[in-house]
């Protein structure tokens, strides 16, 4: 069975929490509503950890709204509990009629005009939010007027595919129209630097531009802690731009129903810091170099498999010209680029840790770790490897650092 | 004080112009009979609503712990898409129409609707429906979601499921909307002299509000379907992006039947509580003429919110903030009825009765639902919580702690109409503390879990995710809602046979429905009522000068004559269908499918159609 393992939380949370003050959490655990009131639960996905400007504004949003929602059902429920005990028939009732009244104009007109104020005053920051967030120049936390530079914004594709996310990074290459000026990020373009799936490495304090897109069905691609959902949709591309604050690991999944193994389709999000050995400029330095050559008689014969059982009708490798796909001959079946999967920390879309025994298994029986994969299904991979071809093959990706 | 006992009965005998009815099972295959078709759609929503249960604590059981193995995620997808396709289309909205169907006519003192074989039609065309959706389990359950994003029902990704779905889906589109059209004009020309729109009592108007929805939000979904099943079935390219097709297409269809659809289930439970909290306070409705506009109100804005369900597909800012916006105004008029059935019970003398203690814990319930909405309704917000737990508690609360509660109190409150007899009080109360407590141990704790980031519609979540608790606590729930819901069933199956009998009017209540007997006579009324208020039975028991009057002259009574020729165009409709799938069947085990017997059968059904809807006018009534 499938075993889903992550590595531990970031300690950013843990400090965060203490940060808190201990009796305004109590007081507001107390009324029962710690997690539904906005606090930081320290759970892996709280949409209040916010850790950027994103979902900072997502967050804000819903304790604006909250506490008004909370005034309201309070005087609601008031009401409710006094009517209730109040105006029940008596034991001893004398039979008369209650006062028969058929209504009261000053009363509707009041409870018409209060709600309305209510949703005056939510829909004022909802409009304002909206547009913030559609916003690259506020997610980089840059004052009114001030634009940012396009070729400091990290640039990802994401592709949303059953069941994984492809990520294409990006390098910033010139202006659509030149005259128009770079304060359009939609005037910006871009060239292809290297791809990588399901793990999405970004700098901390620096914006990113991820252009979401999907090769087949609609996903959605949300990582809580840094920003909401928004769906990846065949056919058209939505930009997302976000911040994250300060280094750490961050997790999600797609949102939208994209067939059998939905639940299979995690995001792990590493936010590097931009300077020191764990930077996120040697990161991608890293990616951008061609695979490692096999080591050793297993994985050699493991590369001659990866060739001659036909993964590399989908799985690229570069710095072999027998394992390396065309960039641009990419199709919806195409699958991760392996040139470093051994640098990743899970395999299968978070699904299990990296390890050769996981990776055999994945090779081995696909269908059994992800239902109906494209790697499972007989039209798209007839070709089927035993157990000892599998364990080579994974001998050789696993040392693909 | 006058009592129903004093109510005008007739003396002389009524003339009647009624053709014998059939008995036995042809008398309900024909019946053209508006209290018969009401119990037909009881008994058939009843038992979807069980299935429709059934799904749910399958998958309930699989999420009560992470990684569990007790379903596949293919089988999970399915039960969720059923799930949600029976409780929508086959277990609420029917129920609706159950109601509809005793009430309308009864509450505006008419005989019967004013199309009583199009009536008929509805019904079979609901069965029908129903039938070859869940027909579907037997070949691969559809599993793409209750709202069947395009591209995954294309060909390339789903199965025949799809197929059955869509096509059942069209099928109950023709049944709502024939219904739909059926009830405007009988609210709007049968009504008994003297009962002017203001004085129609807020359960008929509310029924008349959906009517419309259903009307005009069939359509959109209808042709939503058909373009897909031409994708499927023909090869064309609406939703095919490779081909130049649009997913989000689909997506505006579907939702500007979608939203509405929200409000055909939940405006018969508001219709429902207007009548139960008067009855049971013993005042009449504080401000009935606001609770009809506001629910008016609603039915006219709520086709102008649908893309809230599209905050996440990218529609851009001035749309996003367009439908915020109308969304939000949408918490005025629903705010107006909350407050107004506050006052209703102000000041009243209630009596507890179950039919009233689930009318009344409609109004914090429902306000749950209706306060989390506004939240939703934010998009910078609903980016979070979208396709979350979070949303999935919010529409359960509208639907369960709304819609199903208040269709409870409706069950308790009509059922003696229904049956002549009453239900137990004792089980009824069981079952409320069962439902209610159930309910909000359900789906108060999934809140959290969508603020934790679960999304909806997962089959399985690793442990460090931190769900696990919750979830246990939910599937512990769902099994006291169940429970509770067994009772009810109990409750309905020995009140039928050993209840007390009820009289005419049990709940001492204010609308013409229960100036008749119990169950009431084919022809409903011995004589048209001339109504002189809106609480016109009311009136006659405790306003002097109010009373209601029998005619001097006995009235000739016209009732429509049993007919088969609903049933036999609808099964002509159905072959045409059932065609259509067998297109898709391979008896032979070769690479093709042997379409020539579907489309033989296509084109006999198809020239069936017009033959039996010839048949149907042709005969009298």
């Amino acid at each position: 069975m499938v075993n889903p393992q992550d590595a531990s939380p970031s300690p950013l949370t843990t400090a965060r929490q203490l940060a808190g003050a201990w009796w305004s959490r109590a007081a507001v655990a107390a009324l029962g509503l710690a997690a539904l009131a906005g606090c930081d639960s320290g759970k892996q996905r709280d949409i209040f950890g916010a850790q950027g400007p994103s979902a900072e504004i997502s967050a804000w949003m819903y304790n604006y709204i909250f506490w008004m929602m909370v005034v309201i059902f309070v005087i609601v429920a008031a009401i409710f509990t006094y009517a209730v005990f109040r105006f029940r028939e008596k034991e001893n009732d004398d039979g008369a009629m209650p006062k028969q009244t058929h209504g009261n104009l000053k009363a509707e007109i009041a409870w018409t005009i209060v709600p309305t104020f209510i949703v005056i005053g939510i829909m004022v920051p909802t409009v304002t939010s909206i547009d913030k967030l559609m916003d690259i120049n506020h997610m980089a936390g840059l004052a009114e007027g001030e634009f940012v530079d396009p070729n400091q914004v990290v640039y990802v594709e994401v592709i949303g595919k059953q069941w994984w996310w492809e990520y294409d990074y990006r390098a910033f290459n010139g202006l659509k129209d030149p005259e128009a000026g770079t304060t359009d990020p939609a005037n910006w373009t871009h060239e292809h630097m290297f791809s990588t799936a399901n793990e999405l490495h970004v700098p901390a304090g620096v914006p990113v531009y991820l252009n979401i897109t999907s090769a087949d069905v609609i996903h959605a691609f949300w990582v809580p802690r840094l920003f909401g959902k928004r769906d990846a949709t065949p056919g058209r591309q939505y930009p997302l731009y976000f911040m994250a604050r300060e280094p750490g690991v961050y997790y999600g999944q797609c949102a939208e129903l994209c067939g059998e193994s939905h639940a299979l389709m995690a995001i792990k999000v590493f936010v590097h810091p931009t300077e020191g050995p764990d930077s996120y400029d040697k990161w991608v330095e890293s990616q951008k170099q061609p695979a490692a050559a096999p080591v050793g008689a297993l994985a050699e014969q493991g590369k001659e498999l990866f060739i001659s059982k036909g993964c590399i009708a989908c799985h690229s490798v570069r710095g072999d010209e027998r394992t390396e796909i065309n960039y641009a001959s990419r199709s919806r079946t195409t699958g991760p680029d392996l040139t470093h999967v051994g640098s990743r920390t899970t395999i299968a879309a978070i699904t299990m840790p990296n390890t050769k025994e996981n990776l055999t298994h994945w090779i081995w029986k696909p269908g059994e770790v992800k239902g109906n994969a494209i790697m499972a299904q007989e039209r798209y991979n007839p070709t089927k490897v035993t157990e000892e071809e599998a364990a080579a093959i994974a001998s050789y990706l696993i040392r693909l650092k | 004080m006058a009592s129903i006992a004093d109510l005008p009965q007739s003396e002389a005998p009524i003339q009647h112009m009624v053709r014998p009815a059939k008995v036995g099972i042809t008398s309900w295959l024909t019946t053209v009979d508006h209290k018969k078709i009401a119990i037909m759609y009881g008994v058939a929503a009843t038992f979807y609503f069980l299935l429709g249960g059934l799904e749910a604590l399958i998958f309930r059981a699989q999420l009560s712990v992470s990684n569990a193995g007790l379903i596949s995620g293919e089988t999970y997808n399915a039960l969720v898409t059923m799930h949600a396709t029976t409780m929508v289309f086959m277990a609420v909205m029917p129920m609706a129409a159950s109601l509809s169907n005793l009430l309308i006519p009864l509450m505006i003192g008419a005989r019967d609707v004013a199309f009583p074989r199009l009536n008929a039609f509805s019904l079979w065309m609901f069965i029908a429906g129903s039938l070859v959706l869940n027909a579907s389990f037997l070949f691969g359950a559809p599993s793409a979601g209750w709202f069947g994003y395009a591209p995954l029902t294309g060909n390339d990704y789903s199965g025949i499921g799809v197929d059955f779905w869509a096509l059942g889906l069209v099928l109950l589109a023709t049944s709502s909307m024939s219904a739909g059209v059926n009830f405007v004009v009988t609210v709007f020309n049968l009504r008994a002299p003297g009962m002017t729109l203001m004085r129609v009592p807020v359960m008929v108007w509310m029924l008349t509000v959906i009517q419309f929805l259903l009307a005009f939000s069939f359509p959109p979904v209808a042709v939503g379907l058909i373009l897909l099943i031409f994708d499927r079935f023909f090869g064309t390219t609406f939703y095919l992006v490779s081909m130049g097709g649009d997913p989000q297409l689909w997506q505006h269809l579907f939702w500007l039947f979608g939203h509405p659809e929200v409000y055909v289930l939940i405006l018969p439970s508001m219709g429902v509580v207007s009548e139960v909290l008067p009855v049971f306070s013993r005042k009449p409705l504080f401000g009935q003429t606001f609770v009809i506009f506001s629910g008016i109100f609603i039915g006219f804005v709520g086709f102008g919110v649908w893309a809230h369900h599209m905050f996440t597909g990218g529609m851009g800012p001035l749309a996003d903030s367009a439908f915020s916006i109308a969304t939000m105004i949408i918490a005025i008029p629903t705010g107006v009825k909350i407050f107004n059935w506050l006052g209703t019970i102000w000041g009243g003398k209630i009596r507890f009765t179950v039919a009233m203690m689930f009318a009344t814990s409609f109004i914090p319930l429902f306000t749950i639902g209706g306060l989390s909405g506004v939240m939703l309704a934010s998009p910078p917000l609903d980016l979070q919580v979208h396709d979350s737990y979070f949303v999935v508690a919010h529409f359960h609360y509208v639907l369960v702690g709304g819609a199903i509660i208040g269709l409870f109190s409706g069950m308790y409150y009509w059922y003696p109409k229904f049956t002549g007899r009453l239900m137990s009080e004792r089980l009824g109360k069981i079952h409320f503390w069962l439902f209610v407590i159930g309910l909000n141990l359900t789906f108060f704790p999934q809140h959290f879990l969508g603020n934790w980031g679960m999304p909806r519609r997962i089959y399985t979540y690793p442990p460090d995710a931190g769900w696990d608790a919750v979830n246990m606590l939910c599937t512990i729930g769902a099994l006291i809602m169940a429970a509770g819901t067994g009772v009810l069933i109990y409750n309905m199956v020995i009140s039928a046979v050993r209840g007390e009998k009820a009289g005419r009017d049990p709940w001492d209540a204010s609308t013409l429905e229960w100036l008749t007997a119990s169950p009431p006579a084919p022809h409903n009324f011995d004589f048209t009522p001339v109504v002189l208020s809106e609480r016109p039975l009311w009136d006659h028991k405790h306003t002097p000068g109010m009373q209601i009057e029998e005619p001097t002259q006995p009235e000739v009574i016209h009732m429509p004559a049993p007919s088969w020729k609903p049933l036999w165009v609808s099964l002509a409709v159905v072959g045409f269908v059932l065609g259509l799938l067998l297109t898709r069947f391979n008896f032979y085990g070769d690479a093709n499918p042997d379409v020539w017997v579907g489309y033989g059968i296509m084109i006999f059904s198809g020239l069936m159609i017009p033959v039996t809807i010839y048949r149907w006018i042709d005969e009298p009534c």
